[in-house]
């Protein structure tokens, strides 16, 4: 009874991890309203960069001598919900996106859009998060996953974040190309 | 009780040293991270820089140069000689036989500021000159120098308060070197017309430009079929924004010169008369906007004419699909305006796949991480400013930048 309570329960949290990467792929392209194709490139872009996170380190881990087990299933959820950011952010930028003012009118004096070009909100709304939040994403996402290794192998805070910075760093900016280039 | 109260203790002292080691680790991340950001947020925030340049004659013009971009042109010119000695060992001439095979070609005026540039950068007569030469020597010889660049010159299209435009990327298959040498000028010279121009540092002559009368100019790399003696491409850009106060002037001095290598060189004036000079070193053909009757005129890296198409040596799949991206943007629109033209400057659609997606160089903007656009420009001769955006254009701001001032970052 209480091993299949824990079965489900973790399909319950699979299920939730699942949304929230489908969800991370989903937004940017359905935004622009690409076809079916192109979207689920993008999901499966980030499945994959959550498949090879959940493989290469808990391997490497193994090698660590105080550590005995993979401990696999833990590993894949907790690096699942860390998408969270990453997601928040795709869906914030995609909103600004179609949102953002567009240039000003054709009419308007050089004064007026001096104006316009130093109005702070705007400058921090339009031009300036867009270009920060996926950084403080990815920051956010390498800090939570080194986080838990530490805690989940016992490993110190260092370690892990010398094995997990460049792994993650790697992924999101290798596997995006290898797929552009395929197509 | 006693064990308990031992075993609290021990639990709060490990939650301190956790959290301090916490703490100790999020500050030592902010300090690695942080100023990164910084740094990256300042290059994207500060407008970019603009070097004026003058002088009473164009040697003065060359020392004011060499001056001002001195630290630029002298990297640009250590990267370039390990290219030039490429280029000797595949050619098997040397750089003295290339420079006087194209010195005769070489307009007086280019000479003299490259001979002031030689005097105060630090870099020799010689190694200017053939960096001059760049575009039509270095493509040829080696295969990775390719070029992607779009451009539309909208005319009846364009909105009654703006007048006849156009609007282009800049990109390059050699990015890692191109984009670093990128400076805007606005040179004032003895004689002849004040420029806006967007090049790299070194070169005298614009790859993009606009001058004070109100004619702007643009260049596009065709890989044509025949090379040989004329003048450099960067060199005729120059002269034509210096005298031409029309497209009319600027077309009669592109077909009446022989150029060393095979352009597309795009035009509009403040009457919204636009054109396409077709060139090969032989041959030439002019588009002109009013036979063509489309309110609209493209150009991408291959000949489009009847009478200069067999003259392409090769039409890459980028090109021939950016060129339809093109057409497919621009020819169902009534009116193009300014918004149209940034969106389509920085649209990643790829026609193939009939998506926006970030590939490489079937978009307008291209986006991957060696052949990506470094540049985006929108000149707009009747209000007498364009609008530039310095690095990919999906990425970046257009800042607003006339004669007299920078306004920015505007969208």
């Amino acid at each position: 009874m209480l091993k299949s309570k824990k079965i489900i329960d973790l399909n319950i949290l699979y299920f939730f991890v699942l949304l929230i990467l489908i969800t991370t792929g989903l937004f940017p392209s359905i935004i622009i309203g690409n076809p079916l194709f192109i979207i689920l490139i993008e999901i499966i872009k980030i499945i994959l960069i959550w498949t090879c996170i959940t493989l290469i380190i808990p391997f490497l881990m193994k090698y660590f001598p105080n550590v005995e087990e993979i401990k696999l299933r833990e590993f894949s959820i907790y690096t699942g919900f860390s998408f969270l950011p990453i997601m928040i952010s795709n869906i914030v930028i995609s909103f600004l996106n179609f949102t953002k003012p567009l240039f000003p009118s054709d009419t308007i004096s050089l004064n007026q859009l001096r104006d316009i070009s130093e109005n702070y909100y705007y400058q921090i709304i339009y031009l300036i998060l867009p270009k920060i939040l996926p950084i403080i994403a990815i920051s956010i996402i390498i800090i939570l996953i080194t986080s838990f290794t530490k805690k989940l192998y016992g490993i110190l805070m260092i370690q892990s974040l010398y094995i997990i910075a460049p792994i993650i760093i790697l992924l999101f900016y290798i596997i995006p190309i290898l797929i552009s280039n395929l197509l | 009780m006693r064990m308990r109260k031992r075993n609290i203790n021990k639990n709060k002292k490990n939650r301190d040293d956790i959290s301090a080691k916490a703490i100790i680790f999020y500050l030592i991340s902010g300090l690695i991270f942080f100023p990164f950001i910084g740094i990256w947020l300042y290059n994207r925030l500060t407008p970019p820089t603009i070097i004026d340049i003058k002088g009473d004659n164009f040697f003065q013009l060359g020392q004011d140069y060499g001056t001002k971009c001195k630290d630029k042109i002298n990297s640009v010119c250590s990267v370039l000689a390990g290219l030039t000695y490429l280029l000797e060992r595949t050619t098997k001439k040397t750089i003295k036989e290339y420079i006087n095979y194209y010195d005769p070609y070489v307009p007086g005026e280019i000479k003299d500021i490259i001979k002031g540039m030689a005097k105060t950068s630090g870099v020799s007569y010689e190694e200017l000159f053939i960096l001059n030469l760049f575009f039509d020597i270095y493509p040829d010889v080696f295969e990775g120098l390719s070029f992607f660049c779009s451009a539309f010159i909208i005319t009846e299209k364009a909105p009654n308060s703006v007048g006849g435009y156009f609007g282009r990327t800049v990109d390059s298959a050699s990015i890692v070197l191109m984009e670093d040498w990128q400076i805007i000028l606005r040179v004032h010279p003895p004689k002849g017309n004040d420029m806006i121009i967007q090049t790299g540092a070194g070169f005298v002559g614009p790859i993009t430009g606009l001058n004070s009368e109100g004619v702007s100019l643009l260049v596009n790399f065709v890989s044509g079929d025949v090379y040989g003696k004329g003048i450099p491409m960067l060199s005729s850009m120059f002269m034509t924004l210096l005298y031409s106060n029309s497209t009319k002037d600027a077309v009669n001095y592109l077909t009446s010169i022989r150029h060393a290598s095979s352009w597309n060189f795009g035009i509009i004036d403040k009457n919204s008369t636009g054109a396409i000079v077709e060139v090969t070193n032989e041959l030439n053909y002019t588009r002109w906007d009013y036979l063509e009757n489309n309110g609209w005129l493209g150009a991408t890296n291959h000949f489009i004419s009847e009478k200069m198409e067999s003259h392409n040596s090769y039409i890459s799949e980028s090109s021939e699909y950016r060129y339809k991206s093109l057409q497919k943007a621009i020819n169902d629109e009534n009116e193009f305006t300014l918004n149209d033209a940034i969106k389509l400057l920085r649209s990643s659609y790829d026609l193939k796949l009939n998506a926006t997606y970030k590939p490489g160089l079937r978009s307008i903007c291209n986006n991957d991480p060696l052949w990506s656009s470094m540049c985006a420009f929108i000149a707009i001769p009747k209000k007498n400013y364009v609008l530039i955006c310095i690095g990919n254009p999906n990425q970046n701001d257009f800042y607003l930048i006339s004669f007299n001032d920078i306004i920015g970052p505007l969208i």
